[in-house]
């Protein structure tokens, strides 16, 4: 799709604006020192405002030229591969190795529209074992089978 | 629904709740204990840790497995350690930095180097050397402190980073020497050591481990050793006692930790393990070999010890004003 | 002569059964190992590293070398195959190698990476066992003020990284020079950047961002349409390189190797540069520049071959002196230790047999990953052929582990999942990550470097250009300043006119 302005570009200057704002702010609370003595803030502050800056550039460039508009956010991948990833970050230690991973490869398969229950299923118990096979009897990672919630140490 | 969250969150804290019985002190060790080494694997700690595992490992038959968490100068992996279940299946190797320094150098802190833990043993202890480059003009101590007060604020030297025994060590024994010199912080000890072979800093301090390889190599000359006495590889050496400097010792030490509320069985079987282990020539031995000398202290000595560098290492940072927020 | 006695002893040791045997199980493991996405070679060694503690020091450290190819290989291969770099080298590696596998060339991918990385590692070799001792006197002239131009010349080839926009590239070079500043201050010990958050005392981990930039955006973006994505698995051509393809890859591996040898001597942070800089070089005078971002092979060839010599020489400050220039030889160094070993300068003259056999396994070991992994091309491409809905919920479990197991802290996989949002958004909005990476890389060490150096010259800015190499070096970086928007300038010439 077509736009009069290059909504890829605004956007993007925004977000580095943004982003260059949020880093300078950041920076508030840490001593500058001069450019011959550098205090822990001055490269920092620099960066930030060059990043401001760049942004500011991309975002009047798309305002001049035309472009299209960033194509279809796949909002369900985004949800879920980000929720199964958080999952397995929140469950690895009280549910322990195994179960956090089986349950995260499940919930990541439900993103894929081919997705279909004795699929995912069996590619969780592949990994489970494969994982268990590799990890722990292989290289003897010091990770817990099972967490405390479920009964191990 | 709020009531089903609750009956499920209620259902899963009873449910952590039921598996740990008391540990039985009788048959312990009965699964793997793990070792934390607060630092990143293949540095020096990490080598005398995984000896140390290895020796328990043989005497109790359960293994015992190095696990590496380093970060933030080794408090998070002391902090780790100190909130884990105090059942001695958890432990950590202890380093200064992580027990007298850290306290005072982090404000945000979630354990005290004291209080949080219950020693299991020292493991090594050992001075550091002043070391300068093998080119360099200064050949005494002595000398290299005229010109320093010579000529105020234009040595350099190097440390492995800022608020490390090296870097606190040293500006104390200057203090003790009565001058001054501009500290050039690196990332670790190998980029420091690099620095200091490339000629950028004019003296560093480093353990036996990495400072002897170098003077076997002649690529740094040993001005003075920071111990009590003398170190046999290096007769020639003066302590910086002999050298006139009081109360300047420094030193670094490795010992082994249990959480404070370890039950005392527990921390009796793990002490003799401990005990058993550094006793044994093959491990004293394969330690030497890592550059450690076995060094054993009884429990209140180390915990003089561990006082008095704990004071000594609060007083300059306090007047360095180096508080980490 | 001295240097075919000391071959010869070398050979004899590396190439006993026992050493040989050690050498194939390293190149083995660290291949299957490091070719699992978001295990790179420090996470790939640290994990094999107590299989070592029961040999003698000479075979483990022969079985740790051969970890270190085989791991650095196996991520070239992950970087290829699913776009999923492990570590900054393959990060380059992904950018056309991924591209040409998606074309149905993921063979020749392979197989240039194979081929040109044993040519380099075996020219890299030789150059090791003729001059290390003084290479390494040289690299110890490189100060602060050399590394500082270095990294100012390696952060303006990076802008060559992206294929698209100038400008957007810069913003996302910045933007990773601010992310790699996170963590405390080494010169003051102050927070910045951390969001009160303990955890980021350190500042972010590489890996979780590269797994979340790359790995998890990117399968984000395939989801978005599944059909397209099968698509590309099922044209798989033919395994071996093209007569042309051949031809065209010859230069490109031997300006690699010289370009690799001699960064990877710098024990600052040399070797990390040597694949961009010569993916910028191949880019700047290849025959075919559009070609690059969309499966050149030169962009495969030259990088990889940089990157394994440099792999090669970075070995010259260990073997030399003792002191390890990155976090793999940090771990070598570890296990020697454990061995009843101290690396220092005196290895050459104490433990010759260590010294000249690993140099002569190194040989060995990369002859090895050649003929290991030619026939394993044809099994990882087949790997393509799984359909994608089955591969990406394996794919996400061996990112979590390897995330994970790095520091065994689930904060790094929040971060992870983190840049995996951040990333997809500015895939969506056309901006690159390659020179993100590249710039969370350097950004810490421009700065240490740049306030080392005006710490020791007391606050003189002019060392920078007085010190003969940092002077040369801040040339090339204006040169390569003029190179690389020169072309938008006259690009944004042509578009004003268009108006």
């Amino acid at each position: 799709m077509k736009t009069i302005i290059n909504s890829r570009d605004v956007l993007s200057g925004l977000l580095f604006i943004a982003l260059g704002l949020l880093f300078g702010w950041q920076t508030q609370d840490l001593p500058m020192g001069t450019a011959v003595r550098m205090g822990p803030g001055y490269f920092p502050l620099v960066l930030s405002g060059l990043l401001g800056l760049l942004g500011l550039i991309i975002l009047i460039n798309g305002l001049r030229f035309p472009g299209e508009m960033p194509s279809g956010i796949a909002w369900r991948a985004v949800l879920i591969i980000t929720g199964a990833v958080v999952f397995f970050g929140f469950g690895v230690r009280p549910l322990g190795f195994l179960p956090a991973l089986g349950i995260s490869v499940f919930v990541s398969a439900l993103a894929s529209r081919l997705f279909t229950f004795r699929t995912a299923l069996l590619n969780t118990a592949v990994m489970v074992v494969f994982a268990w096979a590799v990890f722990i009897k292989g290289l003897g990672l010091p990770l817990p089978l099972l967490g405390p919630w479920l009964g191990g140490y | 629904m709020f009531r089903f969250i609750a009956s499920v969150a209620c259902a899963l804290s009873l449910l952590a709740a039921l598996p740990h019985p008391p540990a039985a002190a009788q048959n312990f060790p009965s699964r793997a204990v793990t070792v934390i080494v607060p630092f990143a694997a293949g540095g020096p700690t990490d080598a005398a840790g995984r000896i140390i595992a290895r020796a328990m490992q043989s005497l109790s038959g359960e293994p015992f497995v190095v696990e590496n968490v380093a970060g933030a100068g080794s408090t998070i992996g002391a902090a780790k350690v100190a909130h884990t279940q105090p059942d001695g299946y958890t432990l950590l190797l202890a380093t200064s930095s992580a027990m007298v320094v850290a306290p005072h150098l982090y404000a945000k802190i979630t354990y005290d180097g004291f209080r949080s833990f219950a020693p299991i043993g020292l493991i090594t202890e050992a001075p550091f050397i002043l070391l300068v480059p093998a080119n360099s003009r200064f050949d005494s101590y002595d000398a290299l402190v005229a010109y320093a007060r010579a000529h105020p604020g234009q040595l350099n030297y190097g440390t492995p980073g800022l608020g490390t025994v090296q870097h606190l060590g040293l500006e104390r024994l200057l203090e003790a020497s009565g001058v001054k010199a501009a500290h050039v912080p690196y990332k670790g000890t190998a980029p420091s050591l690099i620095g200091f072979l490339g000629g950028e800093v004019d003296f560093i301090v480093e353990t036996p481990n990495a400072a002897m390889p170098l003077i076997k190599g002649d690529r740094a000359r040993a001005l003075a050793v920071t111990g009590p006495a003398r170190l046999p590889a290096l007769p020639d050496v003066p302590t910086v006692a002999d050298l006139g400097v009081k109360g300047a010792d420094m030193r670094s030490w490795f010992a082994l930790m249990a959480p404070r509320d370890t039950p005392a069985p527990v921390l009796a079987t793990l002490r003799s393990l401990l005990e058993r282990s550094l006793a044994d020539p093959a491990n004293v031995k394969a330690l030497r070999e890592a550059g450690f000398e076995v060094a054993t202290m009884d429990l209140p000595s180390l915990h003089k010890m561990m006082e008095q560098e704990y004071g000594q290492f609060g007083q300059i940072i306090k007047a360095q004003n180096l508080v980490i927020r | 002569m001295d240097l075919l006695d000391n071959l010869a002893l070398g050979f004899s040791v590396a190439l006993s059964l026992q050493n040989v045997f050690y050498c194939f199980v390293g190149a083995l493991l660290g291949t299957l190992i490091g070719v699992l996405p978001g295990l790179g070679p420090v996470a790939t060694i640290a994990m094999l590293l107590p299989l070592t503690f029961g040999l003698p020091p000479v075979s483990a450290l022969i079985m740790l070398a051969g970890i270190y190819y085989g791991a650095q290989y196996g991520g070239s291969t992950t970087a290829i195959l699913i776009n999923l770099p492990g570590e900054s080298s393959s990060v380059v590696t992904a950018i056309d190698g991924h591209q040409m596998a998606r074309k149905g060339r993921a063979g020749a991918a392979l197989a240039t990476a194979a081929l040109g990385s044993f040519f380099a590692g075996s020219v890299a070799t030789l150059l090791l066992a003729l001059f290390a001792p003084p290479l390494a006197n040289l690299a110890l002239q490189f100060g602060p003020p050399e590394y500082f131009s270095l990294m100012v010349l390696g952060l303006i080839a990076s802008v060559t990284l992206a294929s698209g926009s100038v400008v957007k590239a810069i913003a996302m070079i910045v933007l990773g020079l601010i992310l790699g500043l996170s963590g405390q201050d080494i010169y003051t010990g102050t927070p910045r950047f951390t969001f009160d958050m303990q955890e980021l005392s350190d500042g972010f981990d590489f890996v979780a961002l590269a797994m979340g930039m790359f790995g998890i955006s990117e399968i984000i973006r395939n989801l978005e349409d599944e059909h397209q994505r099968s698509l590309v698995a099922a044209k798989v051509k033919s395994l071996m390189l093209t007569k042309e393809e051949f031809k065209r890859i010859i230069a490109p591996v031997l300006r690699g190797t010289v370009i690799g040898s001699f960064l990877g001597i710098l024990p600052g942070g040399g070797a990390m540069l040597s694949s961009f800089a010569s993916y910028s070089i191949e880019k700047k005078i290849s025959k075919y520049p559009r070609e690059f971002g969309r499966g050149a092979i030169e962009g495969v060839a030259g990088p990889e071959s940089a990157n394994n010599a440099g792999a090669q020489t970075s070995f010259i400050p260990m073997l030399t002196l003792g002191i390890p220039s990155n976090p793999v030889m940090a771990l070598m160094i570890g296990a020697l230790i454990i061995q009843g070993i101290t690396p220092g300068p005196n290895v050459v003259t104490e433990k010759p047999d260590l010294f000249w056999g690993v140099i002569a396994s190194m040989w060995v070991g990369n002859f090895m990953l050649v003929l290991l992994n030619l026939p394993l091309i044809g099994m990882w491409v087949r790997l393509l052929t799984v359909p994608y809905h089955v591969m990406f919920p394996a794919i996400i479990a061996f990112c979590c582990i390897g995330v994970y197991s790095v520091n065994n802290n689930t904060f790094d996989v929040y971060t992870m999942a983190l840049f995996g949002l951040l990333g997809y958004a500015l895939v969506k909005l056309d901006c690159e990550p390659a020179p993100l990476l590249l710039g969370f890389v350097i950004g810490p060490m421009l700065e240490e470097y740049l306030r080392r150096a005006m710490l020791i010259s007391r606050g003189d800015p002019t060392v920078f250009v007085t010190r003969p190499i940092s002077a040369v070096l801040l040339l090339l970086a204006l040169a390569a300043l003029v190179v690389v928007l020169l072309p938008s300038v006259q690009k944004g010439r042509e578009e004003a006119f268009k108006e």
